[in-house]
């Protein structure tokens, strides 16, 4: 069972589309790793997901509801991390998360927990503006971490963390599904760090999804078409160059 | 309601210190007036609270709305800093949500701060008129008046802060509107005395008999101000 759908899920600005005619499919319980290179349209597909950016054409599905339908259930159940983190630099760390908890109406314990899990329990009180960029993007994962949601959509969430603290990152990340029994949709433009957290893949190129499935599959397909299989980054390359080529030779 | 989530998110922003330390001069304003023009105030042959807000209302009325436009850009200049608001409209909470808990916060506050200069007011009146008509229930009901008044200020401040997330833009809006609203005229007859940001200047004393007008206009551009960011949030997030 899939807990994102998408039908030919498309987003234009004018005669600009950023996300063309897209179909994922997210498996529940798994980590889907969303690459592409930058302006590709991860962003917009995830913005999308959310309700914050409305989308042109198509629709999706999340755990089986349906976009604008049940827009506020969606969200209730869905934890995010959208580009850089969003918080309110006058409150400390475990105030920004109080603000979020209350939203969702949960208890005091989701704050002390997800400070917990990101490390941020030493750290709590200290002013969200003097934290490092590391710790302002712990403090966003916290945010989507709170009350272990079933779903959670991580946009780029390495970005600014020194590489110990990748580690941690992508060590948490990977124990979610497990953990919670959440899907995670996290999205990259680095194939390595995908190919250590993710069992399903994604490639974008342009809005359109150039490729969906296992890492394995990816290397099957690479090998059928030819492409250098040594190194995960030069197929994703070569897939994108390959992509780049088509296009320009259209035009 | 969700009005401590309002009143954590100002913390340390200096809003409450700027209302605090607004209303306390906003109340200095009756009693250093009284004090330094007693025999001129209490020789008037008129209602002693009507003499003080003759007197001393124009200029409490200007601070309270100048506090209440500052007030409203600070609470939304927190949503915009930080890209607060974009996380918000990825939790399930509607920004009309936000924008009445922000109503309902700012209003409280200013109540709090009309409270204190009703208690300056009828401690001028106790102490330089000694008057026995100008009773803590006469007080009350002035308050609630002016309070009521205030209201259709509270929401357009709060409109022109949602408007654009560059806070200084919303402050030049708003101090402009305040500016246009001292140069209107004040008399209760005149029509232009009902712009949202022109009826915190009025008295009970003076709209006593338009009161039918008043409460109208009150009801009426509350609910215009409503329908209007509700409108703006819709083609915000339609233009996304």
């Amino acid at each position: 069972m899939n807990m994102i759908e998408t039908k030919n899920l498309t987003k234009s600005y004018g005669d600009f589309t950023a996300v063309d005619k897209l179909n994922l499919h997210i498996p529940k319980g798994s980590i889907y790793g969303f690459l592409g290179p930058n302006g590709a349209g991860k962003s917009t597909t995830m913005k999308m997901f959310l309700g914050l950016i409305k989308p042109s054409k198509g629709s999706f599905t999340i755990d089986g509801k349906q976009y604008p339908q049940d827009k506020i259930a969606i969200l209730q159940n869905t934890g995010s991390l959208i580009e850089a983190p969003a918080f309110y630099g006058n409150l400390t760390g475990k105030e920004n998360l109080e603000i979020i908890s209350k939203i969702l109406g949960l208890s005091q314990s989701a704050v002390a927990e997800a400070l917990e899990i990101t490390g941020l329990t030493p750290y709590k009180n200290r002013l969200a503006k003097n934290y490092s960029l590391g710790m302002k993007q712990r403090l966003g994962l916290a945010g989507a971490l709170l009350g272990q949601p079933p779903l959670l959509i991580l946009d780029e969430p390495t970005n600014g963390l020194d590489p110990v603290g990748i580690h941690e990152i992508r060590n948490l990340i990977r124990s979610l599904p497990q953990k919670f029994a959440c899907t995670v949709l996290i999205s990259s433009h680095l194939l390595s760090e995908i190919e250590l957290t993710a069992d399903t893949i994604g490639i974008i190129n342009h809005g359109c999804l150039l490729f969906e499935g296992t890492t394995d599959e990816l290397k099957h397909t690479a090998l059928a078409q030819g492409y250098p299989t040594d190194h995960l980054e030069d197929i994703f390359l070569a897939l994108i160059e390959n992509d780049n080529e088509e296009r320009s030779r259209i035009r | 309601m969700k009005i401590p989530k309002e009143c954590q998110k100002i913390k340390r922003t200096g809003f409450l210190p700027l209302f605090v330390f607004g209303g306390l001069f906003a109340s200095l304003v009756p009693l250093l007036n009284t004090a330094l023009r007693t025999e001129v105030f209490i020789h008037a042959k008129s209602d002693p609270l009507n003499v003080l807000f003759d007197a001393n209302w124009q200029m409490i009325a200007l601070i309270n709305v100048l506090l209440l436009t500052a007030g409203a850009c600070l609470m939304y200049h927190i949503e915009y800093a930080g890209r607060c608001m974009e996380k918000m409209r990825a939790l399930p909470i509607k920004e009309s949500a936000i924008f009445s808990e922000k109503c309902v916060f700012l209003a409280i506050t200013l109540l709090g701060v009309l409270a204190l200069e009703s208690v300056s007011l009828g401690f001028c009146v106790k102490h330089w008129f000694s008057s026995n008509e100008t009773t803590v229930i006469i007080l009350l009901k002035y308050l609630g008046c002016l309070f009521l008044l205030m209201l259709p200020a509270v929401l357009l401040a709060l409109l022109i802060a949602s408007l654009w997330e560059n806070m200084w833009v919303s402050l030049g809006v708003g101090v402009i509107g305040i500016f246009v609203a001292t140069m209107l005229p004040m008399e209760p007859s005149s029509f232009l005395s009902l712009f949202p940001f022109a009826l915190p200047f009025q008295t009970p004393f003076a709209m006593i008999n338009y009161k039918t007008k008043f409460i109208s206009a009150v009801i009426i551009e509350s609910l215009v101000i409503i329908g209007a960011e509700i409108i703006f949030l819709n083609v915000r997030r339609k233009r996304l």
